[in-house]
């Protein structure tokens, strides 16, 4: 009885955090996107730790990588901070308008980048000089910065297929 | 405990790491040059976004103009220069009230400068949603002085994509008009049924841009967002070349004539590359071309099909309807804008190629039709942003064009 009642409680508090998180989801302002520039992806590497996950290149020019954000939403309660950057290259456009697309696909709270003032081709040259531009890309980053690239949507088998990868992995030791 | 630590430790080294930006722009592709931070600064081809310029002749018929239309603060203006681009005119503006303007490499403002002083002005405005644009005209009669009140060519208005408009004019005077439109996507959608692509509209005129044909539809299943390179043919007719979208997502080229007269549509496509490039998506980079005097069409474009890779340059013999050449240029990934210029025997190459440090823009020749190639040289390079390069052509000369952030517009001579 008493547990029936506690997870009555854990259903209600989960419906609330879920109403808040879907709230925070809709004001698009609250998007944090941090400036992607030429010297940002050894900040992203460092930061995740030799941890694996995925760096997700979008623009909304891209009809197909917006195909991919849902996607990821659906994905939502595997995808974290931890696991997840999504990079716009849409560096010229207004910011409110990313904001407003993540927000719409409820992925506001994911480590999110948009590109920085900086020439476009120098930014591509820092992320993988022999990547052509095409969208979506995504790169897989396994422990240590071994990467595989991946051009084009991403499907539901390859995602799950990697996020079973990626938890299967040995952790690596945090410093 | 240890882990809520760590996860707050790289939440705040993540914060202090990148700015975080609110409501502003991710960049600017503004110019950088001191003399357009002014903010009295007129506006100017260096200061605008995206300009294309062509030759044509003065007023008196006596001096060579270099007539440019630049886009700059929701203004499409007009502008000329007798000294090579080295000082221009004070600007007219084309449109007087301001509107939102497609204003990036591969939608630019098109000038086409025709006989006793009518200048020809198209572009594409964008209207509300993702992806939306209509294709807009004005003309001058009086050299550019003034202009007519705009016009949209599209006579569908729905709010989806008219865009990425072409002009060109014939040897008999007539105007044409083509763009990229989605009306037909749009039937196929309500209806349920599957419809590859968009498709390609354009318009004729037979009096100058005084007024236009129908809209006419030329073919289904362009790609979506490439620009479609036009020119004349050695009679003078027009041909357009354009990324298609053939069955199974094969995104190479198509060309084909344009009648001044109604013809059916999907009448007069030919394949003209042959790359096998599967994509679903839109690579945002449109081909280029250029008519010899044997009707050979110069072609240069991007790939990433099965067969090639990189940038491409290749010929279509419009008379036996084949195409013969297709070789890369330049492999690279960090290669891109291929433009292509005949003249005479000479073939000329022009692209963009980062090279780790500096934009640079490279020109190659073939001093025999396309067969063979000379090395390549670099004439420019640039530490910030970059727009397409073009050519510029009076005559027996050649200029390549080209307009970066840091230094405005520049004019490089490749043929005295």
């Amino acid at each position: 009885m008493k547990l029936h009642y506690l997870s009555k409680i854990k259903t209600v508090m989960g419906l609330v955090f879920a109403a808040y998180c879907g709230m925070l989801h809709a004001a698009s302002e609250d998007v944090q996107l941090k400036m992607f520039g030429s010297d940002s992806l050894v900040d992203i590497t460092s930061a995740k730790s030799g941890q694996p996950f995925m760096m997700v290149l979008w623009s909304i020019d891209c009809p197909p990588c917006i195909k991919e954000l849902s996607l990821f939403r659906d994905f939502q309660p595997q995808l974290s901070k931890k696991n997840i950057v999504l990079i716009s290259i849409d560096g010229s456009e207004p910011v409110s308008v990313i904001q407003q697309v993540l927000a719409d696909h409820q992925l506001g709270e994911l480590d999110q980048w948009i590109f920085s003032g900086e020439m476009v081709e120098r930014l591509r040259y820092a992320i993988d000089p022999e990547w052509y531009g095409e969208l979506p890309r995504t790169y897989f980053y396994e422990r240590e910065g071994n990467r595989v690239a991946h051009s084009g949507m991403l499907t539901e088998k390859i995602l799950t297929e990697w996020l079973q990868y990626s938890e299967s992995l040995p952790k690596a030791v945090s410093k | 405990m240890k882990y809520v630590l760590l996860a707050l430790m790289m939440f705040f080294a993540q914060l202090s790491m990148a700015a975080i930006t609110h409501g502003n722009h991710g960049a600017s592709r503004a110019s950088l040059l001191p003399s357009c931070q002014e903010l009295n600064s007129l506006p100017s081809p260096h200061c605008g976004l995206v300009p294309t310029t062509v030759w044509g002749k003065g007023a008196n018929d006596d001096v060579d103009v270099l007539y440019t239309v630049f886009s700059q603060n929701g203004h499409i203006y007009f502008t000329t220069s007798v000294d090579k681009g080295q000082t221009f005119e004070p600007p007219t503006v084309v449109n007087r009230t301001p509107e939102a303007i497609y204003d990036d490499g591969e939608n630019r403002p098109k000038i086409i400068v025709g006989e006793k002083g009518k200048v020809f002005v198209s572009w594409t405005h964008k209207t509300a949603g993702r992806y939306s644009g209509d294709v807009r005209f004005a003309r001058s009669l009086d050299g550019g002085k003034s202009f007519d009140t705009p016009i949209t060519v599209n006579s569908n208005r729905a709010l989806i994509s008219h865009r990425f408009d072409s002009m060109s004019i014939d040897s008999e005077g007539r105007l044409y008009l083509i763009w990229i439109d989605k009306r037909d996507l749009l039937v196929a959608k309500k209806q349920n049924q599957k419809y590859r692509g968009a498709a390609l509209y354009y318009v004729v005129s037979e009096d100058s841009g005084a007024s236009f044909s129908e809209n006419r539809k030329l073919v289904d299943n362009s790609c979506e967002c490439c620009r479609i390179a036009v020119d004349q043919d050695y009679q003078g007719n027009i041909v357009a070349l354009w990324r298609h979208v053939f069955p199974g997502n094969i995104r190479d080229h198509a060309i084909a004539y344009i009648s001044p007269d109604e013809t059916p549509a999907n009448s007069a496509l030919l394949k003209a590359t042959n790359d096998d490039w599967m994509i679903e998506g839109c690579p945002h980079h449109g081909p280029d071309l250029s008519i010899d005097s044997q009707n050979t069409a110069h072609m240069a474009w991007f790939t990433q099909g099965e067969k090639h890779k990189g940038l491409m340059y290749g010929q279509y013999d419009l008379e036996t309807q084949s195409t013969r050449y297709e070789f890369v240029i330049d492999a690279s990934a960090a290669a891109s804008r291929p433009q292509v210029q005949v003249m005479g025997n000479t073939v000329y190459l022009m692209w963009k190629l980062f090279d780790g440090k500096a934009m640079t823009l490279n020109i190659q020749r073939s001093l025999d039709g396309g067969k063979t190639w000379k090395g390549r040289e670099s004439i420019a390079r640039t530490l910030n942003g970059s727009d397409h390069p073009d050519w510029v052509t009076s005559q027996s000369k050649l200029y390549a064009v080209w307009h970066t952030q840091s230094e405005g517009l520049r004019l490089f001579e490749i043929v005295q």
